[in-house]
């Protein structure tokens, strides 16, 4: 299944959503929130140090 | 079309070996071994030639009998209790019809090799590290999706070339080392995750053929020098809400329209971004598409638009943050329906073009009024619609915190609460119907005089034009008015021919039937005896600057040089008076500074080295150094050896306009007098040469009428009501 969700940041509107396979057992509602949290704060890493 | 199951863990990925490859998905299952006797729980549905991986996919050979719990093996070894899988392994590679699934735990690494095909691949379980083998490719004609612990190392290109729509992507996460390319014609894929694509180069995502659907979500290119590009092919990119984030900079061209024939966009539902995130340059070539997104300012670095092209919007989230910049390439015109973008306190957003004097235009489309934007610093951009026939308003409000740094038209850096009209053609106004009687304010200008063209009665008796003299000024405030108002807009003076031709007399420009007129200046002139003289200012409430006097020689081979403009007069004070032009013997006479604006200072005469340079406006800044346009007012430098050059138009009326600056003067070697750009200001005079003949004086500018008032709420009738 998947949970959509997005945060406004200052470098501009992050979308994503977390995907869980069929059959697999959902995280909680507190683990769910930091998985949100790790997706944007790895997002905001790849935009600010670039890969080159 | 079939399946293929990854089986056995680590292995490699390549166009010849089965190894790892089974039809069906490997069964996992609790057994222990000794020697080949494999103990089983739950009776697992083993058979014969099954290959059986321990724990940590060592082989433990294939199934060789059994039943039930218990199994022998072809290989087997010592064991204690643990999860360990089977599966029917040596299926065919799979092609472009196969799906691949990787669904056994818990971590191996599959090395990537050659060019491999696949319809959907699905990564449903376990720790699976995608490496590179040797030059490894994918292209996958159907989904792709992956679960969070993914680890995506490979650098190949991922070339989605589905020809039907439908198709999914969901990285989950994980970062993909490699590139996208979407080249499938009729192809369709939309995004089910944020996906983040790594890779540092050119087209890192390449959009060939096909539609690609952001659905709502973030593409994030956050290589260095990455770049999303377009490709020749019939493509559409969708937004439905979706951010395009582009992390290239290092003058990177994060979006790269490098293809624009066949290439759409598709809005869909919400607003769909291009966001540029980097603190060093970071270009968009939108090349002429229609681009159905805003593009927003999302870093220190400044992002620049390299062609003209289309968007929904400019924004900048990064005033939060910090100060930062966007530039136009000079000679480009962004097209928009909207601008927001906006500094703030602290955090000023530097909004400029390319080329320094050398504009660029930002097109509001839809007939709205931009009302959002503040903490600007604007220079050499053509903010548009702008009607200076007084048909329309301002469209373009800077807010109050704004800067107005030169060489812009069309934008009020003023509050919106203000409206405003710039009349500088056309004979009748309508008076609007929030006209407010009691708050209003008409600025009205003369037309500058022409300067004087250049004299040699003989070779040794030369004369450089004088300066025509700027326009006069007079100022109105809270005019009652209702109807048509007819006015007149007084033309520039004409230029002074060659051979000593007297610059016209600037036009009156006149106000409500002539009820209120400035007078345009007089143009400059030039006689054989030799003498030169600077047209005078034209009159109203305050009076223009006199015209510079141009040089004068008796001496053979001399070359002499026009004088200055004077600058138009304006709500601030009288016109600045040209400067004097300079004549040595080295054909290289230096032509006078034009005179600044209303209140400003008069140009400095030419000296034997260098132009004069352009008197300041009534701040006491916008001077041209010599041969260096003005700005805000400020006179154009005088020429050194060359035609003077510009001044600017001025910034005394709502930091908007005003009296113009006056003209650079004009000097022998190109001869010709510049004209007046800013309204009301005087044109330069002509100089003379012995090798390049004389020359004309130059235009003066037109008059102009400046209305400004803070509209009318309307009658209002108060109900009181007692209890």
């Amino acid at each position: 299944m998947y949970i959509d969700f997005e945060f406004q940041t200052t470098y501009g509107k992050f979308s994503d959503a977390l995907w869980f396979p069929e059959g697999e057992e959902l995280p909680s509602d507190t683990e769910i929130e930091a998985m949100k949290q790790q997706r944007l704060n790895d997002w905001i890493a790849a935009i600010t140090t670039p890969q080159e | 079309m079939a399946n293929r199951y990854w089986v056995g863990g680590t292995g490699t990925w390549n166009t010849s070996s089965t190894t790892n490859w089974s039809t069906a998905s490997g069964l996992s299952f609790t057994a222990s071994c000794t020697a080949t006797a494999l103990t089983t729980t739950g009776s697992p549905a083993l058979v014969a030639g099954m290959t059986v991986y321990s724990s940590t996919f060592v082989s433990l050979g294939t199934i060789v009998s059994g039943s039930g719990n218990n199994w022998v093996v072809s290989v087997g070894g010592t064991y204690g209790s643990q999860t360990m899988t089977a599966g029917t392994v040596g299926a065919s590679v799979p092609t472009a019809s196969d799906s691949v699934f990787f669904d056994s735990a818990p971590t191996y690494t599959v090395t990537c090799t050659g060019a491999l095909t696949c319809l959907d691949l699905t990564v449903s379980a376990g720790t699976v590290t995608f490496a590179n083998g040797t030059s490894p490719t994918f292209a996958i004609s159907g989904s792709m999706s992956l679960v969070a612990a993914t680890v995506w190392t490979t650098t190949a290109i991922i070339t989605f070339n589905a020809t039907t729509t439908g198709k999914t992507i969901a990285t989950n996460g994980v970062t993909i080392s490699g590139g996208f390319t979407f080249d499938g014609v009729g192809g369709g894929w939309s995004l089910s995750t944020a996906v983040t694509v790594s890779r540092s180069a050119a087209g890192a995502v390449t959009l060939t053929n096909g539609t690609l659907d952001l659905n709502g979500k973030t593409l994030t290119l956050s290589g260095g020098s990455s770049t999303f590009a377009t490709a020749a092919g019939t493509k559409d990119l969708t937004f439905n809400g979706g951010t395009l984030a582009l992390a290239g900079g290092s003058n990177s061209v994060i979006f790269n329209n490098a293809a624009p024939t066949g290439f759409t966009t598709t809005a869909g539902t919400g607003t769909g971004t291009i966001t540029g995130t980097a603190t060093t340059v970071h270009i968009i070539n939108g090349n002429t598409s229609t681009i159905n997104a805003v593009v927003n300012q999302g870093g220190s670095g400044q992002l620049r638009f390299s062609s003209s092209a289309t968007f929904l919007d400019i924004t900048n989230t990064y005033a939060a943050t910090g100060a930062t910049s966007i530039r136009l390439d000079s000679g480009v015109t962004t097209t928009v329906a909207g601008f927001t973008a906006a500094g703030a306190v602290g955090n000023v957003l530097t909004l400029s073009a390319s080329t320094a004097f050398s504009t660029a235009t930002i097109a509001l489309s839809g007939g709205g009024t931009v009302t959002t934007t503040d903490y600007l610093n604007v220079t050499d951009i053509n903010f548009t619609p702008f009607a200076t026939d007084g048909s329309a308003p301002y469209k373009w409000y800077s807010g109050v915190n704004s800067t107005n740094n030169g060489n812009n038209s069309g934008m009020l850096f003023a509050a919106s609460t203000l409206t405003a009209y710039l009349l500088a053609s056309g004979t009748s106004w309508t008076t609007p119907a929030n006209w407010n009687n009691s708050s209003n304010n008409i600025y009205i200008f003369g037309a500058g005089g022409g300067g004087g063209g250049g004299r040699s009665g003989s070779a040794t008796n030369k004369a450089g034009g004088g300066g025509g003299g700027g326009g006069g000024y007079t100022g109105l405030t809270n005019q009652t008015l209702s109807g048509a108002i007819t006015y007149a807009i007084g033309a520039g003076g004409t230029a002074g021919t060659t051979n000593g031709g007297t610059g016209g007399t600037g036009g009156t420009t006149s106000w409500n039937s002539g009820a209120s007129t400035a007078i345009g200046g007089t143009g400059g002139s030039t006689t054989a005896t030799p003498s030169s003289v600077g047209g005078a200012g034209g009159t109203g409430s305050q009076t223009g600057g006199a015209g510079g006097t141009g040089s004068t020689t008796t001496t053979s081979g001399s070359a002499v040089a026009g004088g200055g403009g004077g600058g138009s007069a304006g709500p601030n004070g009288t016109g600045g008076a040209g400067g004097i032009g300079f004549t040595n013997a080295a054909a290289q006479g230096n032509g006078g500074g034009g005179g600044g604006n209303g209140g400003g200072t008069a140009g400095g005469n030419a000296s034997t080295s260098a132009g004069g340079t352009g008197g300041n406006n009534s701040l006491s800044t916008g001077g041209g150094a010599a041969s260096t346009a003005g700005l805000l007012g400020g006179g154009g430098g005088g020429g050194t050896a060359a035609n003077g050059a510009n001044g600017g138009t001025g910034v005394d009326i709502s930091n908007t306009a005003g009296g113009g600056g006056g003209s650079g003067g004009g000097a022998a070697i190109s001869g010709a007098g510049r004209n007046a750009l800013g309204y009301g200001a005087g044109g330069s005079g002509g100089g003379s040469n012995t090798s390049t003949g004389n020359g004309v004086g130059g235009v003066g500018g037109t008059g102009m009428i400046f209305i400004s008032y803070t509209p009318s709420t309307g009658n209002s009738t108060n109900f009181f009501f007692w209890q």
